[in-house]
């Protein structure tokens, strides 16, 4: 047993889970936990998959650069998407609850003969999922491969795996007395920052201190968010002027 | 497959600027970033993305 082997790859291995865990964490609390385990679980399958059949050999034969950047543009559009509904909802632009559409969904959703899979969760938790998945990969063989010592690289890795899921499931409980606007409002900072960073790494960018970034990114879209939302509220100095 | 083409129908149909608006950006940063090593091309793309949402968000004022 490789001690720094193990611990090297929990560390890293566990700022990759913890990405996944929040886009499935933040796509579950938004939209409920069925379409986001789905898309995990398929992501799961698809991932022992890959290793099952290519093994050492996905490091050298996988596009990771183009992955990442699809991955990224996909989530970043998803989050534009649910931050602008929820700046116009928190603004008074939008009604908080769309009755008709509501009804007009489950109606759709009964249609159907399977379980009303909601496209967007499945998605997005798919797609973070196999995309954190290939890196933690990545990292085990890596690290693992280059010093001896896989067994040590997957200790680590499935030691990260238990540490993060768990202190996610301990959130999902705070999380669920949040408001839901404030909640969508949350996740789609959360999932703009996750998709610019990873379509950012994919196009080439040299991001500041590399994961680090994700963080200066969250905070730059909530900081974002919040200034477009008071410069859309009814009573902001620009609103007043031009009802005048 | 026919939902996945829906939710994109459904973001360029409700707003242009949030769909092409980011794909533009990445675009553009794609091509300085081929040239430019800085960790400022960033920041650069948080901007262009970040002027889609306002771009976005000011057509329902």
């Amino acid at each position: 047993m490789d001690v720094f082997v193990v611990l090297a790859v929990f560390l890293a291995a566990s700022v990759e889970f913890v990405e996944a865990f929040t886009i499935v964490l933040a796509a579950s609390t938004v939209r409920g936990w069925r379409s986001p385990i789905y898309g995990t679980l398929v992501a799961l399958v698809v991932l022992a998959a890959l290793v099952a059949a290519f093994g050492y050999a996905i490091v050298a034969l996988f596009p990771l650069g183009a992955f990442r950047a699809l991955v990224g543009v996909i989530l970043l559009l998803f989050g534009l998407k649910w931050l602008r509904k929820a700046v116009l909802r928190a603004t008074g632009h939008k009604a908080l609850h769309d009755e008709s559409a509501i009804y007009a969904r489950h109606v759709e959703s009964l249609k159907g003969a399977g379980p009303s899979a909601d496209t967007m969760a499945f998605a997005t938790s798919f797609n973070g999922v196999l995309l954190e998945g290939i890196e933690v990969i990545f990292i085990v063989l890596t690290l693992g491969g280059n010093a001896g010592a896989l067994p040590s690289a997957i200790l680590g890795a499935a030691i990260a795996f238990v540490v993060v899921v768990g202190a996610g499931i301990a959130l999902r409980a705070p999380l669920s007395r949040m408001p839901e606007n404030t909640l969508k409002w949350i996740v789609g900072v959360m999932l703009t920052a996750f998709g610019t960073f990873w379509a950012g790494e994919g196009i080439g960018i040299h991001w500041w201190q590399q994961d680090v970034s994700v963080i200066v990114l969250i905070a730059l879209y909530a900081l974002l968010g919040y200034v477009l939302q008071r410069w859309l509220q009814p009573g902001s100095p620009r609103s007043a002027a031009k009802e005048v | 497959m026919r939902k996945v083409w829906d939710v994109i129908v459904d973001l360029v149909y409700e707003d242009p600027w949030q769909f092409v608006g980011p794909l533009v950006a990445i675009a553009l940063v794609y091509l300085l970033a081929r040239s430019v090593t800085s960790a400022w091309v960033g920041l650069l793309l948080f901007v262009l993305i970040g002027l889609s949402l306002y771009l976005s968000l000011r057509r329902e004022r």
